[in-house]
């Protein structure tokens, strides 16, 4: 009995068995804004992700996000002009550590990952580096296995000569889980 | 063993990213006195960035100069076209257009101008005609060098109305 304890404690706060072991697939988009960077003004983004939860506390994905920048201005000679904001494309993973489970109900948790960042820019060498992230998400699950999803992630992309870009995403989604494995 | 070093690694990179986290990228712009430059009167200007106040603040914590163009309006004064050229060096003795293209660095050429006629660069142009870029780069971290209007066709006579953009990454 003492062995089966904590098997049916985890039952019992999961609230089903395929929150368990879920797998989820989704769709994602918002904000893309950059934080004292005067060379980039904010702009969208969207991405897609797939998520492994091998245990209701823990779990890992993987995306893509295909971003934008907004054109910077300037006035110059009393004519304002913009320059070309650029568009961002990262691959990336990421650990989920918190309430991770794809059972029905809410679900917080917290997120570190890192990606391979690329941003190309019309007159600029592209910038193609690793950047890291984290922030908090919430999801809410619904019975029917699709979970609303919003999260906001502070990401840093170091760069040559150790200066850094450094930006605020915050996105909102749905994801499909398919429960139990 | 495997743990102290894991936890070695994470901090090595936590002071990493938080040493990267206190930088900004800052755009100045850097207004050149108008002036005209011919084959018979080549002008020269120096520029001292740190005249500059936002370049100034920064100077001492420059971590890249990410770009630098031109932009503004180049008047063609001659009656034929010709391309203005803008050339960098580190001193301003030079006095004739062979001895700047012989010590100088180009960084700049226009478009073709027709004949008494003017064209304005704007920023996102600016860029496509700039050339040498590292050269440049080099100039506005050092923050001190002069400029040689010339235009690629002899004899020319070109006015030089321009502005410098610079976008640079520096500490906070």
């Amino acid at each position: 009995m003492n062995k089966l304890l904590p098997i049916l404690l985890v039952l019992a706060m999961t609230g089903s068995a395929w929150a368990l072991t879920d797998i989820s697939v989704g769709a994602f988009g918002g904000l893309n804004a950059p934080i004292v960077q005067d060379d980039a003004r904010s702009g969208g983004g969207f991405g897609l992700k797939a998520k492994i939860s091998p245990s209701p506390m823990l779990a890992g994905a993987v995306f893509f996000e295909s971003r934008s920048f907004g054109d910077p201005e300037l006035t110059i000679q009393g004519e304002t002009m913009s320059s070309d904001g650029g568009k961002v494309t990262a691959f990336g993973a990421e650990a989920l550590i918190g309430n991770t489970g794809g059972g029905p109900g809410p679900h917080f948790y917290w997120a570190i990952g890192l990606s391979s960042y690329k941003w190309t820019r019309d007159g600029y060498d592209d910038v193609s580096e690793v950047g890291y992230h984290m922030g908090p998400g919430f999801e809410i699950v619904l019975p029917v296995k699709i979970g609303i999803e919003g999260r906001a992630k502070f990401e840093i992309v170091p760069t040559d000569g150790g200066g850094s870009r450094k930006n605020i995403l915050i996105f909102v989604g749905a994801n499909y889980h398919f429960g139990l494995m | 063993m495997k743990k102290y070093f894991a936890f070695a690694m994470a901090l090595l990179m936590l002071i990493y990213i938080a040493g990267c986290v206190a930088s900004g990228t800052i755009i100045l712009s850097y207004d050149i006195d108008e002036f005209v430059s011919s084959s018979t009167g080549m002008e020269v200007v120096e520029v001292d960035l740190t005249t500059n106040s936002d370049y100034n603040d920064n100077k001492d914590k420059i971590k890249s100069i990410d770009q630098v163009t031109v932009a503004g309006t180049l008047t063609n004064l001659e009656s034929v076209d010709n391309q203005a050229e803008i050339w960098l060096a580190y001193t301003g003795e030079y006095d004739t257009p062979a001895e700047v293209r012989d010590n100088a660095t180009r960084i700049f050429v226009s478009p073709v101008i027709p004949g008494g006629d003017d064209l304005f660069i704007k920023w996102a142009d600016g860029l496509s005609h700039i050339e040498n870029l590292s050269a440049l780069k080099d100039a506005a971290e050092a923050g001190h060098f002069w400029l040689y209007g010339l235009a690629a066709d002899s004899p020319f006579t070109v006015q030089f109305n321009i502005t410098l953009v610079i976008t640079m990454t520096a500490g906070l």
